[in-house]
């Protein structure tokens, strides 16, 4: 039986277990690739990061440090930000909603992001913006969306998780409906907007990384604040009232948080699936419920997996690029029924 | 509700009873509760003592829980005021509340594994007093029972469980006072019982505790103050002795009841009644002719016939006597062992007037109590039905030397109905005149 020592054991288990399997990973991400040069060459580069560039011996290529700095390096600190950052934002909405299936897409948050990401993409006029065009829109579209879904469902200033949910399926559907007459109307872009919604950390740039790291980590540090708080929310907002929070404003603002977050990361990486709600839910089976020792488990696993996911994206029909997005949704969907079947109840 | 809080202010000085020596925890004024455009609640004007153990009755629907949601600020009224502590309720803050009341709610989900030990720890939240965490905590788990399942599931416990935890959760809030709605909800009656001490415990520590309770008798047994609602209003208010009698049970509950008084506490038992739908034998006045518990079988079943007949004359202890006093029916008593004096036979020849129909038991007759039934033939020659109850016959309980066989055989040949048992004289004495 899962005592409250042995979740404590449990925890420190995991989340050891979870920085070695990061460290490993991020080495094996920077060192695998479609660059020309062997494992071996790149881990002598990557190793001669840490000493301060570039080494004379000829042990790799002298182009290697750059393309490792400028290319892999990014991509996969993107990867990892981008993954907490869904993750948690899934583990807060499923503990706002007390609803094990909640996540970004059903809230319509993936919606909107979508929708800004296809008027930039379409819209010419926009791009003279610069890079930041499509983020930007992507961004504004996935909190635009977030509020729409919160005021269609707040009658008389109560909001309940019911009506969220139908109203985050509504507004969705009809924001991905706009998303796909824009396509079919501009077809000279059409591949471009696919590529963006199938989801992919392709064109990940330290820049793109300073304006989502400080939103993801700002929304964790709030989060973590707010950990006990929703581990009240989970026995209802009355409840959480009885014991001693602001359910209404705390809960509007952990969404308002967690949609932010979902925001951030959806506006560089496309839309990536099931990570939101996978993450969370194999990590509340293995350190439980708490979310103060939920949410950072799931922020390491979400950054751990999608790491890998993109890893093999990148790799695996190399040169070719699989979207992450097929590589998450093709092994979480399945992942997700066999959890279903094994274990009912969360 | 937004009424000027100097007004408030001065409605408060005004209302604050004299004397009285601790102000009210919770104060209602002219409370009411609208949900979904029917009024629920209201206007309801009431005080819930400090220190007092308080609970809230009422058939369902009354609005006994919504009454007590509005005391935890679960619901708003839609007028009128609530106070706590003589400040206005929707002035506090959640974390406050949390720190003065309790509460132990009538629905409870929680569908995420937690421990019961931390989903108890939750309680804590807003204490705001981390060093004395554990040991609340475990004091809880100890007081509900719970000490040996703190490591189990919450999604693995049976609903009685499950309750305990949840009244565990609040326990470990420690707060002065408890609000709880219907907590024995999912109990067996080992641990209703376990509870109900645990409150009263409690309630001895100085803790102010309402709590809304379907059983009346747990309800007398263990509150000092009954608050009795009926379709959202206040019924009735004070200890458990004054409340509970038959008629304001029959009023509120639509039920009829003994109340039996013979503890410190009333004890209230069910008349499994098979009253016809009409309430016109409760109209039809009985009288019975009593004594020496010959009458017991018989008033328990008029009763449960819905009648309340008077009752005389009996000694006051005769046990028909106290089946009188049970279900509060008039009767006609007298000091034992002597005849009975003059001014009692006339009290009793009052209510034998006003009855429609004299039901004569099996009473043993010596010289002492022949008044009642030479009253019974006077009124059988004048017209009155009056039903006798032939088993064991007369001769058997006639101790006055053929006096008591002599008035029998009159009545019978004044046109008295023979009745062989209690069924046949209830319904002789149901029958319509006309049948007659």
């Amino acid at each position: 039986m899962a005592t409250g020592h042995d979740r404590r054991r449990t925890y420190r288990l995991v989340m050891a277990a979870l920085v070695a399997a990061l460290v490993a990973a991020v080495v094996t991400a920077a060192v695998v690739g479609a660059a020309g040069m062997s494992v071996g060459e790149a881990f002598r580069a990557f190793a001669g990061l840490f000493r301060g560039g570039t080494d004379a011996t000829g042990n790799f290529p002298d182009w290697a440090p750059r393309l490792l700095l400028n290319l892999r390096l990014p991509r996969i600190v993107l990867a990892l930000v981008v993954g907490a950052a869904l993750s948690t934002a899934g583990a807060s909405f499923q503990g706002i909603f007390r609803n094990p299936l909640a996540e970004p897409y059903l809230l319509g948050v993936s919606a909107g992001a979508a929708l800004g990401a296809t008027v930039a993409i379409v819209w010419k006029p926009l791009t003279s913006l610069g890079i930041y065009t499509l983020p930007l829109l992507a961004f504004i579209g996935a909190v635009l969306a977030a509020f729409l879904v919160y005021r269609v469902a707040t009658i008389g200033g109560y909001t309940s998780a019911a009506s969220l949910l139908l109203a985050g399926v509504a507004v969705g559907s009809t924001l991905t409906a706009i998303t796909s007459f824009l396509m079919v109307a501009t077809e000279r872009d059409l591949h471009t907007v696919v590529v963006w919604l199938m989801g992919g950390l392709t064109t990940a740039t330290w820049n793109k990384i300073w304006i989502t790291l400080p939103v993801v980590v700002a929304g964790f540090i709030y989060m973590m604040l707010m950990s006990r708080r929703m581990n009240l929310l989970l026995m209802g907002e009355e409840r959480a009232r009885e014991l001693g929070i602001d359910s209404r404003r705390t809960r509007r603002n952990l969404m308002v948080v967690a949609s932010l977050t979902t925001a951030a990361a959806v506006s560089f990486s496309g839309l990536i699936g099931f990570i939101g709600l996978m993450v969370p839910h194999i990590m509340r089976l293995i350190v439980g419920p708490d979310h103060r020792r939920l949410l950072p488990a799931t922020a390491l696993f979400g950054a751990l997996l999608l790491l890998v996911a993109d890893t093999v994206a990148r790799t695996a029909m190399a040169p070719a690029e699989i979207p992450v997005g097929i590589i998450t949704a093709a092994t979480g969907g399945p992942f997700f029924l066999y959890l279903l079947r094994a274990r009912r109840g969360v | 509700m937004t009424a000027p809080s100097d007004a408030a202010a001065a409605a408060g000085t005004v209302a604050t009873p004299v004397g009285a020596a601790k102000p009210p925890v919770y104060e209602t004024r002219a409370l009411q509760v609208d949900l979904g455009g029917q009024r629920v609640l209201g206007p309801i004007d009431l005080q819930i003592a400090q220190g007092t153990f308080a609970g809230i009755l009422g058939p369902n629907g009354s609005g006994k829980t919504t009454f007590l949601r509005a005391l935890t600020g679960g619901v708003r009224p839609s007028g009128g005021e609530i106070f706590l502590r003589e400040r206005p309720l929707r002035e506090y803050r959640a974390a406050e509340l949390a720190r003065i009341a309790g509460v132990v709610p009538q629905q409870f989900h929680l569908d995420f594994n937690f421990t019961v030990e931390e989903m108890v720890a939750m309680g804590r939240y807003a204490q705001g007093a981390p060093a004395a965490d554990g040991e609340a905590v475990a004091a809880a788990l100890r007081a509900t029972g719970m000490t040996d399942l703190a490591g189990r599931l919450i999604t693995g416990l049976s609903g009685g469980e499950r309750q305990r935890a949840l009244i565990a959760q609040t326990l470990a809030q420690q707060t002065p006072v408890l609000l709880l709605d219907e907590p024995l909800n999912n109990l067996d009656l080992n641990h209703q019982l376990e509870i109900m001490q645990l409150l009263s415990r409690l309630h001895g520590e100085g803790r102010t505790i309402a709590v809304v309770l379907h059983d009346l008798n747990i309800a007398a047994q263990y509150c000092h103050e009954l608050v009795l609602l009926d379709r959202g209003r206040l019924a009735a208010q004070g200890t458990p002795n004054d409340i509970l009698d038959p008629k304001t049970i029959l009023e509120v509950f639509k039920v009829r009841v003994a109340v039996h008084r013979q503890g410190p506490r009333p004890y209230l038992t069910p008349v499994w009644s098979r009253a016809p739908e009409d309430t016109r034998a409760v109209e039809r006045r009985v009288h019975v002719i009593a004594g020496g518990g010959a009458a017991s079988g018989l008033l328990e079943e008029l009763v449960a016939h819905g009648f309340a007949p008077t009752i005389g004359i009996v000694s006051v202890f005769d046990s028909d006597y106290a089946v009188a006093e049970r279900y509060e029916l008039d009767v006609v008593s007298a000091p034992p062992f002597e005849p009975f004096p003059p001014e009692v036979v006339q009290e009793f020849d009052s209510l034998a007037d006003e009855a429609e129909v004299i039901i004569v038991a099996p009473v043993f007759f010596g010289r002492g109590n022949l008044a009642p039934l030479r009253t019974a033939l006077q009124a059988c020659r004048a017209g009155k039905r009056v039903v006798l109850l032939t088993d064991p016959p007369i001769m058997e309980r006639d101790l006055s030397g053929g006096e008591a066989c002599a008035l029998v055989s009159e009545l019978v040949a004044s046109g008295a109905i023979e009745a062989a048992g209690i069924a046949q004289a209830v319904e002789a004495a149901s029958a319509t005149p006309s049948q007659a």
